[in-house]
């Protein structure tokens, strides 16, 4: 009798207790937010793009973070001194564990410095060319340079620690190239020293995270949510109703025709913001016969006449007020007027179709000619709207372009250097990750070869050495008004030799639940864990 | 009808007339006004779309003439209209009507040859596999049954995307058209294959394909002599049935951003485009080309419905 009540008791504990652990994910908090595009690998070192960075660096540290200002703070490295010019020392922070449970140390540093300049990397410039890393102690690393650079460390934010273990045990010691059509095991993995671990990731559908428990600063923990998840909604209309509607907390971008209606939900809200990112076209003025083109046997982006056609072509008032209803900066030059103290000093050419006609006759083509445009349709703010205006524009002077858009996993890795840069004539938008000009003129104006050593982002591969020269020097340069003046004469080249055709700063606009709270970066970068989220 | 054989002497044409005036087949048709009605509007939206060249009032395939100032403004009759854009005009400033004249043309045209395409590839796998029957049958109509498992519009999915997989960024510039004709062709043509197969296994059998067999004829001749012209009743119904869902199909594949691109719209890229701008007011963008689409599916379908009934002994 004893025995049936004492079972009967621990019957309907059990019971209870599991009801309790069934109500517990009910009450959980979770945080979505959706982008128009694909999280495709998990790989930090595949796709040097703002959007998978930011959400990598949710689960990865770096040795140094950007706060909410965009001011560098420490986070692995405690603390670095400049020994000398040519030689850096980094403190690495103690009791750091990676979510895996390894413990992250110099060891850890050396093996991502080895990978991250392996072949398939798209982050090779973190670290400057011939730069030896020297093991000190297990809790010290000193980075040896070749020449001065005094923004070493202004990108490394973006390049993240991985587990020199875990990457062994998982055969992760080479990147996942972004031309992998085919993701390896381990890209779908990530394990990371950050706030955020990965629950599950399908590519380009969901990927779920929830709280790294090994995390090293959670004195300074923000977010207050046990789950995120994330998910791509290619459709701005379904993203906006996914916002109206309370299914999602955050969209990017929020499409600029329906701002106002967000901005006037009760339970919504747009945070807008000057962006630091830049919009440009490129030519391919490398080959010496254009592809997808009707010219044969020459390369009419070759000669300055015709850049410059097109360039005047472009009616740059209209696609801000038309295609981006205002919220865009036209701009004369590859960088943000913040990020930039003498932006002001450069004019964009004027919008002159005739003279554009003129200038393509001159140069020997005045019936035009025929190309194809290749454009990201799930990148930037309206890219194909204003790809398709472009060709529309083109047409005005005779240049037949054929738009072909597509989604931006697929747009990367074709017109980049992982198909050697398949394309004659499109976009791209850029935001450097240092804030600083060097990225910038490195990155989209230095000169490459046709596997992407070099300017990795020349899509067209613009090339004047002069400019190169310059680079060189801006890196080295510790003078700041010296800087700038290096800095503005390599502009003016690339402006006078109209290597790349810029178009604007988009406006940066995250729509937002008003339970949300979450500071507005201008890089663009979602860092759920500075959210928080309202019950 | 004896008597107005009668009455007086008359031209052959007219005689056609009064035979369709006396046809069954008529008469059903005036004796259901939604039918006529349906039959008008395709017509007419059919018309349109032959003759866009000439009544619509700028050239949408023309990038020269689109203006990005002139995007997004509202149909005429609405505040802010423009006299010149009857229906407003897109995100591009591409007049909309225009646009909707050269995209139902280009929605009929997919529609129409894919239709004929399918019933090509159909009725000849069909006579094939009916006429000799044995292995050849057998492995063919396993094969139909295999493919009829899949929904039509995931084997044109799938059709579609090897295509282009297979000739690759270069060549696709331009023959989104074709790839959409005979996607959706090989997505339609098993539902022939099989009427028409069945239909030949009962014509193979009669009298009069023995006796052409008996004094020689060439297999190849009897079937396309004497079993074809038989076998084509049915064909014809479903062809008008099939069309309706071959318009739907190219738009969801357009819808889908896998058919004609932006620069030369087909009805269903046009409700792609507009679908942006659902949520924003701007409703004239997807409201114009949706109504199209929808009356010109509906109107095909209804009149391919009522052939089905008017052509069906049962049903007299």
């Amino acid at each position: 009798m004893v025995l049936k009540r004492l079972v009967l008791s621990a019957v309907l504990a059990l019971g209870a207790v599991s009801q309790l652990s069934l109500a517990t994910p009910a009450s959980a908090l979770t945080f979505r937010y959706a982008f128009q595009g694909d999280l495709n690998g998990l790989d930090p070192y595949t796709l040097n793009e703002t959007f998978a960075q930011a959400a990598l660096n949710n689960i990865y540290d770096g040795l140094t973070r950007r706060d909410e200002n965009l001011k560098i703070v420490p986070c692995l490295a405690e603390s670095w001194e400049v020994l000398n010019p040519l030689q850096w020392r980094f403190h690495l922070r103690h009791g750091v564990k990676f979510a895996g449970g390894e413990d992250f140390t110099a060891d850890d540093v050396l093996f991502s410095a080895e990978r991250v300049q392996q072949p398939g990397s798209q982050m090779t410039t973190k670290i400057p060319a011939g730069t030896k890393v020297v093991k000190v102690d297990d809790y010290t690393v000193d980075f040896i340079l070749t020449t001065p650079n005094p923004i070493l460390i202004a990108e490394w934010d973006n390049w993240m620690m991985m587990s020199k273990k875990w990457a062994e045990a998982n055969g992760a010691e080479k990147p996942q190239a972004a031309s992998g059509s085919q993701l390896n095991a381990f890209a779908l993995k990530a394990n990371g020293t950050g706030p955020f671990m990965v629950v599950s990731h399908e590519p380009g559908v969901k990927t779920v995270y929830k709280p790294n428990p090994n995390w090293w600063d959670k004195a300074n923990k923000k977010f207050n949510f046990d789950e995120v998840v994330f998910t791509t909604i290619k459709s701005p209309a379904t993203r906006v109703a996914a916002l109206l509607t309370g299914e999602v907390d955050l969209i990017e971008p929020v499409p600029v025709q329906d701002m106002q209606r967000i901005a006037d939900n009760p339970t919504t809200s747009v945070l807008t913001g000057p962006e630091l990112r830049t919009v440009f076209l490129y030519m391919d003025e490398k080959r010496d016969e254009l592809l997808y083109s009707s010219v044969k046997g020459k390369n009419p982006f070759k000669d300055l006449r015709v850049r410059k056609a097109f360039y005047e072509a472009i009616d740059i008032e209209a696609i801000k007020t038309k295609i981006m209803r205002g919220l865009a900066t036209p701009s004369a030059l590859l960088i943000a007027p913040s990020l930039y103290s003498r932006s002001g000093e450069f004019k964009r050419l004027p919008y002159d179709p005739a003279d554009a006609k003129k200038l393509l006759a001159e140069a020997g083509y005045p019936d035009g000619f025929e190309l194809t445009m290749h454009c990201p349709n799930d990148r930037y703010v309206n890219d194909e709207a204003i790809c398709q205006a472009v060709t529309s524009m083109l047409a005005k002077i005779g240049i037949k372009a054929t738009l072909n858009a597509m989604p931006k996993a697929v747009y990367f890795a074709k017109a980049g250097p992982a198909q050697h840069y398949d394309v004659s004539f499109g976009m791209l938008g850029w935001t450097p990750s240092g804030l600083d000009s060097w990225n910038v003129i490195a990155n989209l104006a230095g000169c490459r070869d046709d596997n992407g050593v070099g300017g990795t982002f020349n899509y067209g591969g613009y090339c004047n050495p002069k400019v190169d020269e310059l680079n060189k020097q801006i890196l080295v340069e510790t003078d700041i008004k010296k800087r700038d003046e290096l800095i503005a004469q390599a502009y003016k080249i690339i402006s006078d030799d109209v290597g790349l055709l810029p178009l604007h700063q988009q406006a940066l606009a995250w729509g937002v639940s008003k339970k949300i709270k979450i500071p507005l970066r201008s890089d663009d970068e979602i860092m759920f864990y500075t959210a928080n989220k309202q019950e | 009808m004896v008597d107005s054989l009668i009455k007086a002497p008359r031209s052959r044409l007219m005689l056609r007339l009064d035979a369709i005036r006396d046809s069954h087949l008529f008469y059903s048709f005036t004796r259901s006004w939604i039918v006529m009605v349906a039959a008008f509007f395709a017509l007419l939206i059919v018309a349109a779309a032959a003759l866009a060249p000439l009544i619509a009032p700028s050239n949408p395939l023309d990038l020269a003439s689109l203006d990005l100032m002139n995007a997004r403004i509202p149909p005429r009759w609405l505040e802010n209209g423009d006299p010149q854009f009857l229906l407003g005009t897109d995100d591009q400033g591409r007049d909309l009507l225009s646009a909707l004249l050269y995209g139902a043309q280009v929605s009929i045209g997919v529609a129409l040859l894919s239709t004929v395409l399918a019933i090509l590839i159909g009725v000849t796998v069909g006579l094939i596999a009916g006429y000799y029957g044995g292995i050849i049958d057998t492995v063919i109509m396993r094969l139909t049954d295999v493919q009829l498992t899949f929904p039509a519009i995931l084997t044109a999915l799938l059709v579609n995307g090897a295509t282009r997989a297979i000739l690759g960024d270069r060549q696709i510039q331009g023959s989104e058209f074709w790839i959409l004709v005979v996607s959706i062709a090989l997505a339609f043509w098993v539902k022939y294959a099989r009427v028409v197969r069945a239909s030949t296994l009962q014509e193979r059998n009669k009298d009069y394909v023995h006796a052409a067999r008996l004094i020689g004829v060439k297999s190849w001749k009897i079937i396309v002599h004497h079993i074809l012209p038989n076998v084509l009743g049915p064909v014809t119904i479903i062809g008008t049935i099939s069309l309706a869902l071959a318009i739907i199909t190219e738009a969801t594949l357009s819808f889908l951003g896998v058919g004609l691109p932006p620069s030369h719209p087909s009805l269903g890229t046009l409700v792609q485009v507009g679908n942006e701008f659902l949520m924003s007011g701007e409703w004239w963008i997807v409201f114009f080309p949706g109504i199209v689409l929808a009356g010109l599916a509906l109107s095909v379908n209804i009149v391919g419905d009522w052939l089905r009934d008017a052509l069906n002994p049962k049903l007299r």
